[in-house]
């Protein structure tokens, strides 16, 4: 009679147990399965870094034009590195490195670092910041022209790609890049080889100033999409800079 | 079921069944993050934050898709009815876990900047004008907000004073919500450079879904077609024999192209009530008679067979219509009786054994 007819608050039919007992293991298997299939084809996050469990000091000549960039001599003849300054969160490093522009600064941070670029995360302003003695005379900023180049890959916030978010890149990304490039942090290009290999721009407007105000909100829709940029292409030290149009993106 | 309304009212399959379900969800979360995090390490490892907003929204997608298949799968299959049975605490859970998927992404992917986050997801992608560069986060809140909806009025006290009616059609927008999402995987994490398999799952899910409802739906049309009644004469309908209807069980019927009736064969003859359940408008001819009610197939609502009334201290009531037998044809009036109108039933002629269903 009602013996296979299954209501909730009567005991299980049997006819039912014999079900249940298959179906509910074969739908937690395959939770399971989807489950890893699902995070075991995750693309590769990068080996960028942000290393918060422990503190780096460098000293360098500080300068803020484009950006805040510490210029540490380069041991043995090795380039110049050019080391973004940044801050805690979604805000570059203008604030805190205006009262010591062009000084030659020991500054302490947390360093994120990808494909040998560098940033480092100033947290205790100005505390963190020494202006430190015997500065060696200053020199204007070594330039090498590298001619005009056409550069198709991705504008990106540097600090999520080279290691505070992993990933942080791509349309996923696109929201929060953009807010980390309207909240200061410098814009920089990625380009890849066919090999995979990357290389890093810092974008600067056609005169070399960094972006800003409307420069930048003229940049913002296009970061993070596939896009192609021309621009003057310079060298200072080991960094690459792109002199560009903000105006001029194309989408890919 | 009854007019005092508690947080849940607690019995032994339903303290199973949320034992399964959030067992189900802490192993798919804790393997999604073992994997996850075991793949890539050291300074090539994914960031933990990010990893846990995908595991979490793997979790809530893979239990929003199995809620849609439990509805049109209890109606092919009467097996999978313990599954819906307590369907909406696995509703309010699912909910629960994409909850968490979003608080992560707003604070991940919008926290610590200059904007507000909540504005931040609205307006720092302000693309929507493209469609690869679609803002899909916004859709994403969307349907967070509809699941909202539905987790906070799930209880029988909104049911109630929804109006079933009002209550149901609020519900139908899961799958407006379940659109939204498949739209914010679509136009977001998809419109990366990732693996084909996200797209194959997604799109297969969905290929499931919607055939599975195509074929209940289906189903339901030819047996609505197939077991139309036929007009007899003045004022009655022949909704067929006695010795189509087995012992307990019930015959649906449709009357004039719209009402579903059910028809039912009991001890004391036949009667016939509305086919639809008080309680979440469940279709109580595929219930059965348990001691002596019609117990509807979704919640186990019951209903005294000749008045349709649920038997104190409960208080539903459904129309039922008038009916008699003439030979071995089951004859109803078309007008429905209001709700819990007492209705003789028609008594089965004695001279044919009856029991050839
Ligand atoms: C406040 C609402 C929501 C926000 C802000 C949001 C945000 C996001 C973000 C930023 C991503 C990309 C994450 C990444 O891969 O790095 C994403 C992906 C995804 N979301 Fe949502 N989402 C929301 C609601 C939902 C809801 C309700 C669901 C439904 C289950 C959902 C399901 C998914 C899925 C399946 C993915 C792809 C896998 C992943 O990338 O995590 N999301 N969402
Ligand atoms: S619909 Fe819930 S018991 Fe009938």
């Amino acid at each position: 009679m009602s013996n296979d007819f299954y209501v909730g608050y009567l005991p299980l039919p049997q006819h039912h147990r014999r079900f249940l007992i298959v179906l509910l293991p074969v739908i937690g298997l395959l939770a399971v399965l989807v489950s890893f299939i699902l995070s075991s084809q995750q693309s590769d996050p990068g080996d960028g870094n942000w290393d918060l469990a422990s503190t780096t000091t460098l000293t360098g000549r500080v300068t803020v034009d484009p950006y805040p960039i510490l210029s540490v001599p380069g041991s043995e003849g090795a380039p110049e590195r050019q080391v973004l300054l940044i801050t805690m969160g979604k805000v570059g490093g203008d604030g805190f490195t205006q009262p010591v522009a062009g000084e030659w600064i020991t500054v302490t941070g947390y360093l994120i670092a990808r494909d040998g670029r560098t940033m480092l995360t100033v947290k205790h302003a100005p505390t963190d910041i020494t202006v430190a003695p015997n500065s060696p005379a200053r020199e204007p900023r070594r330039t090498i022209s590298l001619g005009r180049h056409r550069l198709r890959g991705e504008i990106i916030d540097p600090k999520c790609y080279f290691g505070a978010m992993k990933p942080g890149e791509g349309k996923v990304h696109k929201a929060c890049a953009t807010l980390c490039i309207a909240g200061g942090i410098p814009p920089m290009f990625v380009t890849r080889s066919e090999a995979g290999e990357r290389t890093y721009y810092l974008l600067t407007d056609s005169e070399g100033n960094g972006l800003r105000g409307d420069a930048l909100e003229a940049l913002l829709p296009f970061v993070a999409d596939p896009v192609r940029i021309e621009g003057e292409v310079d060298r200072w030290g080991d960094l690459l800079v792109c002199r560009m149009d903000p105006g001029s993106v194309v989408r890919e | 079921m009854s007019i005092q309304y508690r947080a849940v009212q607690w019995n032994r399959h339903k303290r199973i069944y949320d034992l399964l379900l959030v067992a189900g969800v802490v192993l798919f979360i804790a393997v999604f993050m073992i994997v996850g995090l075991t793949r890539w390490q050291g300074t090539a490892a994914a960031h933990p934050v990010t990893l846990l907003m995908r595991a979490t929204s793997s979790c809530a997608i893979t239990m929003l898709s199995i809620i849609l298949m439990i509805g049109p799968a209890a109606r092919l299959s009467p097996r999978f009815s313990p599954l819906l049975y307590n369907r909406r605490h696995f509703g309010v859970t699912m909910f629960l876990v994409a909850l968490i998927h979003g608080a992560v992404a707003v604070f991940w992917y919008h926290g610590f900047g200059i904007v507000n986050p909540i504005v931040s997801v609205f307006t720092s992608n302000a693309r929507y004008d493209s469609l690869s560069g679609f803002p899909f986060q916004p859709l994403g809140v969307l349907a967070l907000a509809i699941l909202f909806v539905m987790a906070a009025t799930s209880h029988d006290f909104w049911l109630k004073n929804l109006t079933p009616t009002v209550w149901k059609t609020l519900h139908m927008l899961v799958y407006v919500a379940y659109a939204l999402i498949v739209m914010h995987v679509t136009l977001g994490f998809l419109q990366d450079d990732v693996s084909w398999v996200y797209g194959a799952l997604l799109g297969g899910t969905a290929v499931v879904i919607i055939t599975l409802h195509l074929v209940t739906g289906v189903r339901e049309w030819r047996r609505d077609s197939r077991d139309e009644g036929q007009a007899f004469g003045e004022g009655w309908i022949d909704v067929g024999s006695v010795d189509d209807i087995e012992l307990n069980h019930a015959k649906v019927v449709v009357l004039r192209g719209c009402e579903r009736i059910a028809v039912y064969r009991h001890a004391d003859g036949i009667s016939a009530i509305s086919n639809v359940c008080a309680h979440q408008n469940g279709p109580l001819g595929e219930g059965r008679i348990v001691d002596g009610c019609v117990t509807c197939p979704w919640h186990g609502y019951q209903y005294l067979v000749h008045n349709g009334q649920s038997p104190p201290p409960y208080t539903e009531k459904i129309p039922t219509y008038d009916v008699r037998v003439e030979g071995r044809r089951i004859l109803v009036n078309p007008e429905a009786n209001p709700p819990g109108t007492e209705v003789t039933p028609a008594s089965i002629p004695s001279e044919t054994s009856g029991d050839r269903a």
